[in-house]
């Protein structure tokens, strides 16, 4: 056992020397290092392009906002969203008008103010933005006809509003069931577009960087099986006289593929560095031509994954392929 | 005659995996590179009216330089406006980003529909046409219109990062009008300020189109931008930077200095991986540029030995590598362009294709033949000899 794993260790090592001294090792190593390189100069982008997200998210952070969700969350508030026109002396128009259940939560999520509201003596709540109200010359205690799908009840104008610009254009009433759309709102903690935006343009550079990655890689995957099927051809003889010296196939083969991986991850190794080193030289440029630039970040080991997975399965592939392709005769 | 000799001895094996090489190097390198250049050039497709191209059109916009976070003054416009002769015509179009029913970011181009029908000669598919009165109507573009299976009559739902509160819009119209605006949402002026969370007399940006290049160019001075790179520039974004009550304008060149503008897309990010993936690419086209004159080396060397000198043999490989390169090149083109139909890539829901330029083109080339050829200028032709192979 101790004579097998030393002669297997004396082989594996001879191989890696053969394979260090010759050419094709260049080749081998360029094959792999220059797409990884490049995938390494992607990734690093991506990741200082996060970083750069993560300090606009963090300056909008404490900027608290109202989404759409589902209604299951306690901060949430349902409101019946129609569109109604409005007869009000000589004047036709259409107006969103939000039908809520709660006027209070409605306005502490919304943060509307209610600027101007009639004490009393009112049967159902009716709220006109001032936008609107200005339009149109409406104030409170306005009587207006509100048709819904041609048919039209008289309404009091209880109160006017004012909100951001959208909600000084709506009108908000109670007790209108059985039209228009359904829609929650929901208090959130952070600014809910941003956050969204932010991420959803991260998404899209980052499957572009993806696809660029894979691009680069995919096409020297030819070259990497060139290279290993020369390296095959160059052992040929050393292998032969191993063999003759009672060196098993199986071992042999073992060997060969262990010299190659090893070289591979070399290749890989080299070729991040390559790419951390190019990087900088491109900031040091950008940098000299007076473009102000941030710091870059290293790159990930989850984004390289896919570009280093491709090479280690196509090494695997390649030298399986080359040694079936041979069968049993060295 | 000497350069038939020298080539006769140039095995078809070596020219192959040299050939192959280039092209793997040169089509890795386009579609990189043309992927970059076409999401540089995102903010001009959004904001320049592809009508406009050949007219002399100064785009004033804001120190944001990002199109949806830039905020100019109307007033202030009009006011630099006021000497300005010949001015054949002049818009102004707010854009927001925002993100649509929970799903994803999309652009909202707040724009008058007479001016709309000039910059795109759209047509409504369904619904009604763009009403500059409606608070509540929003217009989806036809693309974006399938990809959502947006309908009209829908109520969608926009969350902007400039208000507090989402807005609830209903779909009045779906619009073809061509790229970039099938890819947006179409609103009126005073919507797209609501949703950018701006007072009125604020807008994003303002196409000014003038009638001769001499007035764009005079009107260009007026605002300290020099003749001389405008001439380069062909068309400018001016923006304008708000220093307390001072209004400064900068040229587009300068931008860059401007990273994140709040949203804005980080442009330097795209040169940095250009510039890396040059630097990279020139130390695989070093060795493809060796490569050619080592695998050769037995025969050349005997060449070499029978009197013909190594500038010769280098001239003669020089020529082959040129050749490879030319070919590669076009060949590069076609695969690059077919890769870019065939694969779908998207930002802020807006297509993204190769974009690659004649200078692009011509620069790619240049630098390819320059490495490989230093490359091949840098191997001995005499006294070489292969060591294990």
């Amino acid at each position: 056992m101790g004579n097998s794993l030393r002669a297997l260790i004396h082989t594996f090592l001879a191989l890696l020397a053969i394979f260090l001294r010759s050419r094709v090792f260049i080749l081998f190593v360029i094959s792999i290092s220059l797409p990884i390189a490049i995938a390494t100069v992607l990734s690093s982008s991506i990741a200082t392009l996060y970083r750069q997200t993560e300090l606009v998210l963090d300056l909008y952070s404490r900027q608290s906002s109202v989404y759409v969700d589902m209604p299951s969350y306690s901060n949430c508030t349902v409101i019946r969203v129609l569109y109604l026109d409005i007869l009000y002396r000589d004047k036709n128009f259409t107006i969103q008008m939000h039908s809520i259940d709660n006027l209070n939560i409605y306005r502490e999520i919304t943060g509307i103010r209610i600027s101007k509201q009639m004490k009393n003596g009112y049967k159902y709540f009716l709220s006109i933005g001032r936008g609107v109200a200005e339009l149109y010359g409406i104030d409170v205690g306005s009587d207006i006809a509100v048709c819904i799908e041609g048919y039209c009840i008289n309404r009091t104008v209880v109160a006017l509003h004012d909100g951001n610009g959208y909600l000084g254009y709506i009108a908000i009433t109670s007790g209108i069931d059985g039209y228009g759309h359904t829609v929650n709102f929901c208090r959130s903690y952070h600014n809910y577009a941003i956050r969204s935006i932010v991420e959803d343009l991260g998404k899209s550079i980052e499957s572009i960087a993806g696809f660029l990655s894979i691009a680069t890689v995919a096409p020297y995957l030819i070259a990497v099986y060139l290279a290993i099927d020369r390296v095959w051809n160059l052992y040929r003889d050393e292998v032969t006289v191993l063999y003759n010296m009672g060196l098993d196939r199986i071992s042999l083969k073992l060997c060969f593929y262990l010299a190659v991986l090893s070289i591979a991850c070399i290749g890989i190794l080299y070729g991040v560095s390559v790419g951390v080193v190019a990087l900088h030289i491109g900031l040091w440029i950008l940098k000299l031509l007076g473009v102000y630039m941030f710091t870059i970040s290293l790159p990930t080991f989850s984004s390289l994954m896919i570009p280093i997975t491709i090479n280690l399965l196509t090494i695997t592939l390649s030298v399986a392929i080359i040694i079936g392709r041979t069968g049993d005769g060295f | 005659m000497w350069m038939v000799e020298i080539l006769k001895l140039v095995s078809i094996k070596s020219c192959i995996l040299v050939f192959t090489s280039i092209l793997i190097t040169s089509t890795v390198l386009l579609t990189v590179l043309g992927y970059l250049q076409s999401l540089y050039n995102i903010y001009e497709e959004i904001a320049y009216p592809e009508v406009f191209r050949e007219k002399p059109v100064v785009v004033v916009s804001s120190y944001a330089l990002a199109p949806f976070t830039s905020l100019v003054s109307t007033d202030v416009l009009k006011n630099m406006l006021k000497d300005a002769q010949d001015v054949e015509y002049i818009f102004y179009q707010i854009l927001a980003i925002v993100y649509i029913n929970n799903s994803r970011a999309v652009i909202v181009r707040g724009i008058e529909a007479k001016d709309l029908k000039i910059i795109a000669d759209y047509r409504i598919i369904d619904g009604r046409d763009i009403d500059e009165y409606c608070f509540y109507c929003i217009w989806v573009g036809k693309n974006i219109a399938e990809e959502l299976n947006i309908r009209v009559g829908d109520i969608i739902v926009l969350s902007s990062p400039f208000l507090s509160i989402p807005l609830i819009l209903r779909v009045s119209g779906i619009i073809d009008a061509g790229y970039p605006y099938n890819y947006e949402l179409l609103s009126s002026i005073s919507l797209a300020q609501s949703i950018r969370g701006v007072a009125r007399g604020y807008v994003s940006m303002a196409v000014v189109v003038f009638s001769s290049r001499e007035d764009y160019l005079v009107f260009a001075e007026r605002l300290g931008l020099h003749r001389d790179r405008m001439s380069l520039m062909e068309r400018a974004i001016v923006a304008l930077k708000y220093i307390g009550r001072e209004i400064r304008p900068h040229i587009y060149e300068h931008m860059t200095e401007m990273l994140v503008s709040r949203l804005g897309l980080p442009r330097d990010i795209y040169i940095l991986i250009s510039f890396a993936t040059a630097f990279i690419m020139s130390i695989g086209l070093y060795m493809i540029g060796q490569s050619i004159a080592t695998i050769n080396s037995h025969n050349l060397e005997v060449l070499y030995e029978q009197g013909v000198s190594s500038i010769k043999i280098k001239i003669s490989l020089a020529i082959v590598l040129a050749i490879f390169i030319a070919t590669s090149i076009k060949l590069s083109l076609i695969a690059t362009r077919m890769l870019s139909n065939i694969i779908s890539l998207t930002i802020v829901g807006y297509p993204l294709k190769v974009a690659i330029s004649k200078d692009i083109l011509l620069a790619t080339s240049i630098y390819i033949l320059f490495f490989t050829l230093i490359g091949l200028a840098m191997v001995k032709i005499h006294g070489y000899r292969e060591e294990t192979i």
